[in-house]
């Protein structure tokens, strides 16, 4: 998870926005401001909104009632066309085109954009080893081609193709195998390490949204139940929809999965320091406290040894620290 | 040489057509065998190849309208702003269909007096049902996640129509177009009732002198003229 970085321009402003489809109100006067480089994600059940809201901010739905601004404009003063070019969008069916190659689907925006067609050849390249799909092997295929999680990873690549600022991303995983989608979440935390987009991300899985967000925006009946970090959510639930939503009594198992071991064990003194960790009862400092709680009960031990990056020793887990935070910070 | 080699089909039944075609009266033998009983055994009223250009270019410019208007129709009635048409013209296209041929010459001979027009005009009418209904189809089975992309990424109306659209439909307006077509050569026949000239000439002939082996002439070569243009279809479908 980044730093969430509080003193960001705002980038999208949504000022008491409305949608009404007759007369059902599909979301209800929500205010939500969201800073450069951050990642939102919308999380509820179905039917609560989330989708519309992604959907209204480029405008695939028009929004009935208040103002959506990006960058202080008005979204609705922009050309619809041109707003979509500026913001990239990925959705769970990836919606790639199945006549077109993998390499003109991720060009589809720059050539819309009118990029030069080296420049376009260029930028798929550069996409393809940035989702790390072999441009010789994949370039050429077609999305029938393609394996699920490949499929997604050049949607992504499609919805990054032009740079844009934003990305909106609809379930973008859904669809996706349990070990596929993890692998594709982890990939999606690098890429945003490494490129700061603003990203609003709609989920209905509140695991992927403890895991990805800066900040989870939990929506219900079209209005926003509660916003925050996953630790500010998981620390104090506004009401009873959003305790049930982080899983209920599961509730603890999902915090320490936010926990780094690093943060509860302790340090080795330096005398004890460089000798090798025993391979089966060790974590990684990395590694969730959720992880180390499961080896220590599979094990049936009430301490684990921890190891650095590198494999070096630099630390022990007890159990009585993992369970209860001292307040002594290592 | 691929090209030829796909075509191979189609151009067997075009070579058997206009072998059959110039060689009619060469077969005057084979037909005594089947009408023994007639003085005259082969049409000779006119030029079998020129019935044959005559019946196609009547379906030719009729196929041709058909498609404009019936493609025209039913892109017209997908787009947002047409919506509301798309069951009226539904409904439109199938009631052409169901219109007997026959009675459309017979309605439009007053209007239209006798000749190729008012073959033209029911062979429009008969051929648009496959040709809308398909196009309709086409574009109504393009997978959502596909359309809605399309317009996430800011492509226009006429961007999504012609490099979505069309190409993923394409086969299956191609199928609608062969079957009007197909159907339209062998309706057109009909049209020598009225005047016009086409390869039912000698099957009227043949029917109002009894003669078999006219009727026989006739309808062969318009056996072979739709399964040769029905070939050419099915090798542009697979393309």
């Amino acid at each position: 998870m980044a730093d969430r970085d509080a003193s960001a321009p705002i980038i999208i402003e949504l000022d008491a926005v409305t949608k009404r489809f007759g007369d059902a109100t599909a979301v209800d006067a929500i205010t939500l401001a969201i800073p450069r480089g951050e990642l939102c994600v919308l999380v509820g059940t179905s039917g609560c909104g989330k989708s519309t809201t992604l959907r209204m901010i480029n405008r695939l739905i028009e929004h009935s009632a208040g103002q959506i601004r990006i960058d202080g404009q008005q979204i609705r003063e922009v050309d619809e066309q041109r707003l979509r070019r500026r913001i990239g969008y990925a959705i769970q069916s990836t919606g790639l085109f199945p006549h077109w190659t993998v390499a003109r689907n991720i060009g589809l925006v720059p050539r819309l954009l009118r990029w030069p067609a080296a420049r376009i050849a260029a930028r798929v390249s550069e996409l393809l080893a940035l989702l790390g799909l072999d441009e010789g092997e994949f370039a050429g295929k077609y999305p029938h081609q393609l394996s699920g999680g490949q499929a997604q990873r050049v949607g992504v690549a499609r919805a990054l193709a032009a740079d844009p600022e934003i990305l909106l991303m609809d379930e973008p995983f859904g669809a996706l195998d349990p070990i596929t989608r993890e692998s594709l979440q982890d990939e999606l935390l690098r890429l945003q390490a490494r490129l700061h987009k603003t990203i609003v991300f709609v989920t209905h899985d509140m695991d992927e949204a403890l895991k990805m967000a800066d900040r989870i925006v939990v929506m219900d009946e079209g209005r926003i139940v509660q916003q925050g970090s996953a630790a500010e959510l998981l620390r104090a639930p506004a009401n009873a929809f959003v305790e049930s939503l982080l899983g209920g009594r599961d509730r603890g198992l999902k915090h320490a999965a936010l926990t780094r071991v690093a943060e509860r064990m302790r340090p080795l003194t330096d005398a004890q320091r460089g000798g090798q960790a025993l391979e089966a009862l060790s974590v990684a400092a990395d590694d969730s406290l959720r992880q180390a709680l499961s080896l220590m009960l599979w094990h049936g031990v009430d301490s684990l040894l921890v190891n650095d990056a590198e494999g070096q020793l630099v630390g022990s887990l007890l159990l009585q620290d993992a369970v209860i935070q001292r307040n002594t910070t290592p | 040489m691929s090209g030829v080699h796909r075509l191979r089909t189609p151009l067997a039944w075009a070579l058997l057509l206009v072998t059959l075609m110039l060689l009619m009266p060469q077969l005057e033998g084979v037909f005594r065998l089947i009408a023994p009983d007639n003085r005259t055994l082969i049409y000779q009223r006119d030029s079998f190849a020129s019935l044959v250009v005559n019946h196609l270019m009547l379906v030719g410019v009729a196929s041709l309208c058909a498609i404009v208007v019936g493609m025209g129709a039913a892109i017209l009635v997908t787009r947002q702003w047409g919506r509301d048409f798309l069951p009226l013209v539904g409904q439109l296209a199938s009631i052409g269909q169901t219109f007997p041929p026959v009675a459309v010459l017979a309605l439009a001979v007053p209007v239209l007096g006798f000749g190729s027009t008012p073959t033209i005009v029911a062979l429009v009418l008969y051929g648009l049902l496959p040709i809308v209904r398909n196009t309709l189809v086409g574009i109504q089975g393009i997978n959502p996640g596909v359309m809605e992309s399309a317009r996430g990424m800011g492509m226009s109306g006429r961007q999504i129509l012609w490099q979505v659209e069309l190409p993923l439909a394409r086969p299956v307006i191609l199928a609608g177009i062969r079957t009007s077509v197909t159907i339209n050569i062998a309706t057109a026949a009909i049209g020598s009732t009225i005047g016009a000239r086409t390869l039912g000439d000698p099957i009227i002939a043949g029917i109002v002198n009894g003669n078999t082996a006219f009727i026989l002439q006739g309808a062969l070569l318009i056996a072979l003229l739709a399964l040769c243009v029905d070939s050419l279809f099915e090798r542009l479908q697979l393309r």
